[in-house]
């Protein structure tokens, strides 16, 4: 259960999307109990929310706008925020930022889970910090938390 | 930096919505695809028996020779032929009688599983003798007889093709002359009798002369084709009533 509440977040994080999220990480949580041969489940998990990723290109791309200021709270508009500044990176990049930076994964992890090298894995990160670096600049003086 | 940018995706996800029942919705999903699963595994199996019987079915009817006296001797019918032009054993047969201005038709009754008979008529339509022909399955060899002994076996004659063969001939009584010549394909052992009889009861050496010669006759029956012309399963091995008797018998032993 614990897995599956981690891997909808990431879910959440690549596609801006609750529901879709949702219905993604229960599909990897399941397929992950039906797979007979993994060496590493977690990593094995990442590995097909990403790929599922793939199969749903194209939707909710660019589709975060930031409210109105007064309908929402702090925590909404930082939200949008964030997923916005996520959709504006390449999927990959995306997919990278996340793998990396919320679920924790190794370098070398994080490229067996996209099928990348690892150099393209630090490529895609220094992309992703880059086009952060902005909004964590507005984070860090207000202490984020 | 990685730290912060930890929290900033960390708080991102604050107005998570309740995870409602994912655990059952995930056992679901679980048992979906462990059926979905089994059916693939099921389909698969059928479609891989299905291409093995398949190309099993394709290999055997492209590579297996066409006839196989012993595997299928079971379902021994006579091969139906449109016509005497189209009779495969009377191509072979027909063009030495031909050649001496004669005529080779087939005689009632024509044909029975593993035996053909035909009748030999001059221009004017007069009789000149009778050709018989009968194929046996001797896979396990063949005695040859010896006309002189009939507990000796001859030595045969062998063509290039891999088929022995011996000659008889029987023209002592001029009321019953015989010319036969007995083919054993060594492949196989399929073989051919073929025997010639002149018109019998004319009284005359010339008139009751064999249509064909001692070497007419083997070459006709070591032909190839005329092993082949037989259908599959078509056999005279005893018992068997009906083909013809030959003067001298073939002793197959299968």
């Amino acid at each position: 259960m614990e897995q599956y509440v981690h891997l909808r977040r990431a879910a959440f994080l690549m596609c801006g999307d609750w529901i879709l999220a949702d219905d993604l990480a229960r599909t990897t949580v399941a397929r992950v109990l039906t797979e007979a041969d993994v060496a590493d489940p977690e990593l094995w998990a990442y590995a097909d929310l990403m790929a599922a990723f793939k199969k749903h290109r194209g939707r909710r791309e660019h589709v975060f706008v930031a409210p109105r200021a007064a309908a929402t709270s702090g925590d909404s508009v930082h939200t949008v925020l964030v997923l916005d500044a996520l959709h504006g990176l390449t999927p990959r990049c995306r997919a990278v930022l996340v793998l990396r930076h919320f679920c924790g994964l190794a370098i070398d992890e994080t490229a067996d889970a996209l099928d990348l090298d690892d150099s393209r894995v630090l490529a895609f990160e220094a992309e992703g910090l880059g086009a952060f670096a902005g909004l964590l600049a507005t984070a860090r003086p207000a202490g984020v938390r | 930096m990685s730290a912060v940018l930890t929290e900033v995706l960390v708080r991102a996800c604050a107005g998570e919505p309740p995870s409602g029942d994912a655990g059952a919705d995930i056992e679901r999903r679980v048992q979906r695809l462990r059926r979905r699963r089994a059916r693939s595994v099921v389909l698969a199996g059928g479609a891989a028996v299905a291409i093995i019987v398949l190309l099993g079915y394709a290999l055997t009817t492209v590579l297996l020779p066409g006839p196989k006296p012993r595997s299928t001797a079971a379902v021994a019918v006579p091969q139906p032929r449109p016509s005497s032009v189209l009779d495969p054993v009377l191509a072979v047969l027909a063009p030495p009688v031909d050649a001496k201005g004669l005529r080779i038709v087939p005689r009632q009754p024509a044909t029975g599983p593993g035996w053909r008979q035909y009748a030999v008529l001059r221009a004017d339509g007069t009789p000149h003798g009778l050709v018989e022909v009968a194929v046996y399955d001797a896979q396990a060899g063949l005695c040859l007889p010896v006309l002189a002994d009939p507990n000796a076996c001859a030595l045969p004659d062998r063509t290039r093709a891999g088929i022995e063969y011996a000659r008889y001939a029987d023209t002592a009584d001029v009321d019953w002359q015989v010319h036969e010549v007995i083919a054993r394909r060594t492949v196989d052992g399929r073989t051919v009798a073929v025997m010639a009889t002149g018109e019998r009861g004319t009284g005359s050496a010339e008139a009751g002369e064999p249509p064909l010669s001692t070497v007419e006759v083997a070459q006709a029956a070591t032909d190839p084709r005329l092993a082949d012309a037989f259908g599959v399963g078509e056999r005279c091995n005893l018992p068997a009533p009906a083909c013809p008797i030959l003067m001298v018998p073939v002793r197959a032993s299968d």
